[in-house]
């Protein structure tokens, strides 16, 4: 039976590297007590896995990761036990079981939602530098790779940029995630030109693609209705 | 720490978990409201510091008291040390983030020599003045505790207070008298005064050091400070305090797993042990109450492994039921065991097989030295033919890989001991071929490490003095070119230079206080990291604090004062005397579970267990 929990990951657990928060996480689900299924083998673990890997100081309220139960417990009673047990900083939102016509999460990602608070910058040029990014067509960032500095179009992969409604400071995103196209929100930052230290980046959530639509992970826990 | 200041910094430094603090089982308390603030220092890195044992156990007593809240700080990294000191802070403790001069108490542990660099350093960081003389009432005190302790006196001027001997026995007294100095406003002083008369507590700046020219004369005590300050030492180990809910760090430990005490001390007398000797007695804990906290560990943590530690597991004198009860309590929960520090004795083989289905690394034997009569002479008790059986089992259950250490430059030794490493080398080698092709597992390795002998204090060998850096290289070079010819052997050995760093601390004085101090002004710290080990920076702070090395190479006589002679853990100069002589005639001491040796520590179980055989 496949269990998916969206976590958060907040205050100062967001230094915490994605490794370690694997093994945090093995750690969290053994203390538990539920009845999680281990790998077969010689050195057995739990057969746990990750949507996307969230980079160290970056917050998130939309982390998701997947086990399996030998056992039916009820989402309920799992967000309970994992929450009674779980890192300071780290948090079970809600939980479900998913069916197998799904992939792996991991797989599964489509986009991200993001949100940066940024400071230090006038609210009117920032305004206008989100209105610039919106209304281009072809954005050029530097990236480094294994061979170098190489420009990458973003462009195509910001699905949505906007300043949000309640917080002038604040620019929301929907940023192409996953094997296809990943853009992070230090590139879109790269390209309005703001230092990295100037922004306190979010995640809200992850979004897998159905027909053209964008659905949160945790929708896959309900009964498919598209 | 300024909050904004920490933010920018942790998103810059490597490994940010390090310096956070947060992690499951943490303690964390409003620190208004406890009378007593203490900060535990650890000396190094926070994944070796949180590798560590003692620094759990006080942790949790400190903080088991209504009084104290016990806050931790580890040496940060280089990077975070920049960042620090640019941002113009403090260094701070990883809980409340409180910079180091605002505690009342600020505690390190001296695990090793070469960790003294990173004291100085912290203190600075931490806005501390380093020596204790420059320490007034607002200033914390600074207290030490850890094995080097036994002989403190090349840091003996930066600390108020020494703590001889095992922390959760003395801490309650410290804290106890430190609030009641604290109630009735007592002078520093009148507060040290006091405290010197408790056993287990030893305040250096209450001792007067004479020298005769280049030479240690004696240590006076003034005042009315004891003649000597001895160590204590829990006696019940199952009314021991345990941290029964150790803290589980995000980042991976050096020693990354349930570490479970099985006892404390040894009764091996191996003569070159500074910890066989200094953590006697022997004192064991029960199955039960192993079993019992083994589980309340397992079930706090989450952990995957669990790690039987103490000097020399397979000593333990009900093992069997142990490793039994534990193979019962931990059947069905994927969990491993792990029994380091065993023996290469007979009683190997049967825990070897009872850890069959456990993963197989690798097995570690330290025979330390090569041949019989060398072995003979440092008392390490164990024959060619322990060594042939163990790794003889070894490779008929699925090990491939050996790792074997060797101590260079003991006491007496010749070319001929050196080349029969290389000898026990081969006969290793030749063990596993004799296992029939089709039997064998996967391809032979074996790990050859030797260090450099350290001759250190309050051991039969304190009168021996450590070979020149010249001899240990050319030993080594003897070494290598004799293992070159073993297939499937590869060598490694010590910088000759971090060991004569450290055989001149082991047996130090208190003038080497200054060139610790020119050391880390000079830019000395994580000197046993091999990376950070500038051996011309302390050659350059001896010479400006015009001290010549070599008189730390100097022969001793045996009824000579020696610089820690003031310090006492129960084993007397008599029995170590007799135990230097022994060793030069290659005569062997038995086990003191075969009879008492008349080591003279008190309380000893094994004099007791002598007279009932008696």
């Amino acid at each position: 039976m496949r269990v998916i929990v969206k976590y958060s990951k907040t205050n100062e657990a967001i230094y915490v590297s994605h490794l370690d928060v694997q093994r945090s996480m093995q750690r969290t689900l053994r203390r538990s007590g539920l009845p999680v299924k281990y790998t077969l083998g010689f050195h057995p673990h739990i057969a746990l896995t990750f949507a996307l890997p969230l980079s160290v100081a970056v917050e998130s309220f939309g982390e998701y990761m997947e086990f399996s139960l030998i056992d039916y417990v009820s989402p309920e009673i799992i967000k309970a036990k994992i929450n009674a047990v779980i890192a300071p900083g780290f948090y079970a939102e809600s939980c479900g079981y998913i069916s197998n016509e799904y992939h792996s999460l991991m797989s599964s990602v489509a986009m991200c939602e993001w949100v940066v608070k940024i400071k230090g910058i006038p609210q009117k040029e920032l305004a206008d530098e989100v209105k610039r990014i919106k209304d281009s067509t072809e954005l050029l960032v530097e990236k480094r790779t294994k061979k170098g500095f190489r420009d990458v179009e973003i462009r195509k992969g910001i699905y949505d940029i906007s300043l949000t409604a309640d917080a002038a400071d604040t620019v929301h995103m929907r940023l192409a995630a996953g094997g296809k196209e990943n853009i992070s929100p230090k590139m879109v930052l790269a390209a309005m030109g703001i230092e990295q230290k100037d922004a306190r980046i979010t995640r809200k959530d992850i979004y897998f693609e159905r027909e053209g639509k964008h659905y949160p992970l945790l929708s896959m826990c309900n009964k498919p209705n598209f | 720490m300024n909050k904004d200041k920490l933010e920018i910094i942790l998103q810059t430094v490597e490994k940010p978990s390090r310096y956070t603090g947060g992690e499951l089982n943490s303690v964390y308390k409003n620190p208004s409201e406890y009378a007593v603030h203490f900060a535990f220092c650890f000396p190094d890195v926070y994944e070796v510091g949180m590798s560590h044992l003692g620094t759990r156990i006080i942790y949790d007593v400190l903080n088991k008291r209504n009084d104290t809240f016990c806050e931790r700080c580890f040496a940060p990294w280089p990077d975070m040390e920049d960042m620090i000191r640019d941002s113009g802070e403090e260094l701070y403790s990883l809980e409340s983030k409180t910079p180091l001069n605002e505690f009342d108490i600020v505690g390190f542990t001296l695990q090793h020599e070469m960790s003294y660099t990173n004291v100085i350093n912290m203190l600075k960081l931490g806005g501390i003045p380093i020596y204790s003389k420059d320490r007034d009432g607002s200033s914390p005190l600074i207290i030490a505790g850890g094995p080097c302790v036994f002989n403190v006196e090349p840091m003996a001027d930066f600390f108020d207070i020494v703590v001889l001997g095992e922390g959760e026995y003395i801490s309650g007294t410290i804290i106890e008298k430190y609030k009641e100095h604290k109630d009735k406003k007592t002078s520093k002083h009148d507060f040290l005064m006091g405290l010197a008369m408790e056993k287990g507590i030893y305040i250096p700046s209450l001792y007067d050091v004479k020298y005769t020219g280049e030479k240690f004369h004696n240590i006076v005590p003034k005042d009315g400070a004891p003649l000597t300050a001895e160590k204590v030492f829990v006696r019940d180990m199952d009314a021991s305090p345990w941290p029964e809910k150790p803290i589980l760090p995000f980042l991976q430990l050096v020693h990354d797993r349930v570490t479970m005490e099985i006892f404390r001390g040894c009764t091996r007398g191996c003569r070159f042990c500074q910890a066989g000797m200094i953590y006697r007695p022997i004192r064991e804990k029960s199955v039960e109450t192993i079993l019992k906290q083994t589980r309340e560990n397992l079930d706090n943590t989450g952990y995957e492994e669990i790690s039987l530690t103490s000097l020399s597991s397979g000593d333990y004198s009900q093992l069997k039921e142990l490793v039994l009860g534990m193979h019962e309590e931990l059947k069905d929960c994927h969990t491993s065991i792990s029994l380091p520090s065993l023996r290469l004795d007979a009683h190997a083989k049967e825990y070897m097989e009872s850890l069959e289905n456990q993963r197989k690394a690798g097995l570690t034997l330290a025979p330390e030295a090569g041949s019989q009569r060398l072995r003979d002479v440092i008392n390490k008790n164990v024959t060619e033919e322990d060594l042939t059986e163990s790794v003889h089992n070894a490779f008929s259950n699925g090990y491939s890989s050996v790792k074997l250490y060797f101590m260079l430059g003991l006491p007496t030794e010749t070319y001929d001991d050196i080349e029969a490493i290389a000898r026990l080398v081969s006969m290793v080698r030749d063990e596993y071929y004799k296992i029939p092709k089709e039997e064998r597992f996967g391809r032979l390795r074996i790990v050859v490490s030797t260090s450099c002998f350290i001759p250190k204090a309050h051991t039969p060998f304190q009168w021996y003095v450590q070979d020149s850096m010249d001899d240990f290289m050319e030993k080594q070079r003897f070494l290598k070119d004799k293992l070159k010819q073993i297939k499937g052997a590869v060598y490694n050995y010590h910088d000759a230079k971090v060991s004569r760093i450290e055989a001149i601390f082991a047996k130090g004085d208190r003038r080497l206080c200054a060139v610790v101090a020119r050391a880390s002004e000079l830019g000395c710290r994580f000197d046993s990291w091999s990376e950070h080990f500038d051996y011309d920076k302390w050659m350059l702070a001896f010479k400006e604090c015009g001290i010549d090395p070599d008189i730390y190479f100097q022969l001793n006589e045996l009824d000579e004062p020696l610089p820690w002679d003031h310090i006492s853990y129960g084993v007397t100069k008599k029995f170590l005397q007799k135990e230097w002589k022994l060793s030069l005639q290659g005569i062997t001491t038995q086990d003191c579970r075969d009879g008492c040796r008349g080591c003279g520590i008190p309380d000893c179980p094994m004099i007791k267990q002598t007279e009932k055989r008696n």
